[in-house]
């Protein structure tokens, strides 16, 4: 007879992969995948010691100068994902497979597209709690992954404090000024510039939603403490990434994935800390 | 006590050594990369849009214009957007400063620390070479023919061109700034 554990997990892991999924099919629309940057000639690690690793390894390099290569990971994980939302049994076998093709191609599409974006450690973690074959663990490192989240949004919180970004006057319509300045010159009728010249001309309500930004990542200490308000905070989640993505034109879906483990955990009056 | 008994690390604790393992290795690494300012994936430093923004006199852009034509950013995925100006940031960048990458001496200090790996092979694989940056143009090129405008390019070229806001208008302020022209080879 199933437990109430592994109810929850056969709930929560098509959730998962399902959005891992559309996600995924958002990114090849967006020609982010390796089968587009095949080939490319520069590569881009700054200080990421990770991909320094990497390209010791050669792999990376192999791999962008070979398209069918590209085109088999790409293509892996696209399969293997549709086999982690169908399998039962075998699932922490295909999300093992998942997650090392994705580590590889993304490595590898980070390093030769000079783009190196932060959310996609998101994705990883949020991955990472299917790859253990026992249901505790899974539950385990699904809390690590609700924890990780929350520290996400409190660092960011706190780093607009100590940073000064938060206490500027006027910081958010000059942050709208030079993030869409593209689109003044050349697009002016698209929907993020129609916002943010209004939020522009409008500076106390752009600097009050500065605030509210300020105190949706911050309130998720709360999360800390308890996990009776997570479904809340999850709300607070989906509609950060929807707005930064129309107001700022900035992508946060992939912490929306990380914010399903806000939806795993039923409400609980108990007391835990990390 | 049963506070302490009820903390996740302590459950991990009892639940799974080599789990509770990963995950400080996981925090370690992550207070580590942070005390440094560092972002090596998988860990970083979430600091984007933190600092203080003040009104700018001019502001300055990077535009593309293929075939005298510019070609309208908002108008393709972010994605391809980030392959187009980043890729030339790092061309450019090598470019100007004669195919020297700019964290070349934190490679030379780091490889000076491990000695069972030849340097050069340590400097030759991380940091890009010569042969390497001249490749870009008809790489750039072909993608852009292949996944841009689906069509024959003659001319690429890459502008700085500054902008002055005045009335709540932009206006281009001075001359702008050819970066890079790239033309096809027939």
């Amino acid at each position: 007879m199933p437990t109430k554990t592994s109810l929850s997990i056969q709930r929560y892991a098509p959730m998962v992969f399902g959005l891992f999924l559309i996600l995924y099919v958002y990114r090849i629309h967006s020609f982010s995948i390796l089968y587009y940057t095949a080939n490319s000639p520069l590569k881009n690690v700054d200080t990421n010691y990770t991909y320094w690793l990497l390209l010791l390894l050669q792999f990376p390099s192999y791999i962008i100068q070979q398209k069918w290569l590209c085109t088999l990971i790409d293509s892996g994980v696209f399969v293997v994902c549709v086999f982690c939302i169908f399998s039962k049994k075998k699932r922490y076998i295909f999300a093992r497979i998942l997650l090392f093709l994705f580590f590889i191609q993304i490595s590898t599409l980070q390093i030769f597209s000079c783009t190196h974006t932060k959310s996609i450690a998101c994705l990883m973690i949020a991955l990472l709690p299917f790859v253990c074959k026992e249901e505790k663990n899974t539950v385990l490192l699904i809390e690590f992954a609700r924890y990780f989240l929350i520290y996400i949004m409190v660092i960011s919180a706190y780093h607009k404090v100590v940073n000064g970004g938060l206490m500027q006057t006027d910081n958010f319509p000059n942050m709208l000024l030079h993030q869409h300045l593209d689109l003044a010159t050349l697009y002016p009728q698209h929907i993020s510039y129609c916002i943010s010249h209004w939020l522009i001309e409008h500076k106390t309500i752009a600097n009050g939603l500065f605030v509210l930004l300020f105190c949706t990542q911050a309130i998720f200490v709360i999360g800390i403490f308890t996990k009776r308000y997570d479904r809340i905070l999850f709300v607070l989640l989906f509609g950060f990434a929807v707005s930064t993505y129309f107001i700022m034109r900035i992508y946060n879906f992939d912490i929306v994935l990380l914010g399903l483990t806000l939806i795993f955990f039923k409400g609980t009056r108990k007391r835990q800390s990390i | 006590m049963k506070y302490l008994q009820n903390t996740f690390l302590f459950r991990a604790f009892k639940q799974n050594k080599f789990i509770f393992c990963f995950i400080l290795t996981f925090i370690f690494f992550q207070q580590y990369f942070y005390s440094k300012k560092n972002s090596s994936f998988p860990w970083y430093v979430w600091i984007m849009y933190s600092y203080p923004n003040y009104e700018p006199d001019t502001l300055t852009q990077l535009e593309i214009y293929i075939d005298n034509k510019r070609l309208n950013l908002a108008k393709i995925p972010i994605w391809q957007e980030a392959v187009l100006v980043n890729t030339f940031k790092k061309y450019y960048e090598l470019q100007q400063t004669n195919y020297h990458e700019s964290f070349k001496q934190l490679v030379d200090e780091r490889s000076n620390e491990l000695k069972i790996v030849s340097k050069n092979y340590i400097e030759n694989t991380i940091c890009n070479q010569k042969e390497e940056a001249e490749k870009y143009k008809n790489w750039i090129l072909a993608y852009m023919e292949k996944y841009v405008v689906q069509k024959k390019i003659h001319q690429i070229e890459y502008k700085e061109v500054h902008y002055k806001q005045t009335q709540k208008q932009f206006t281009k302020a001075g001359n702008s700034k050819l970066l890079l022209t790239i033309k096809h080879a027939n």
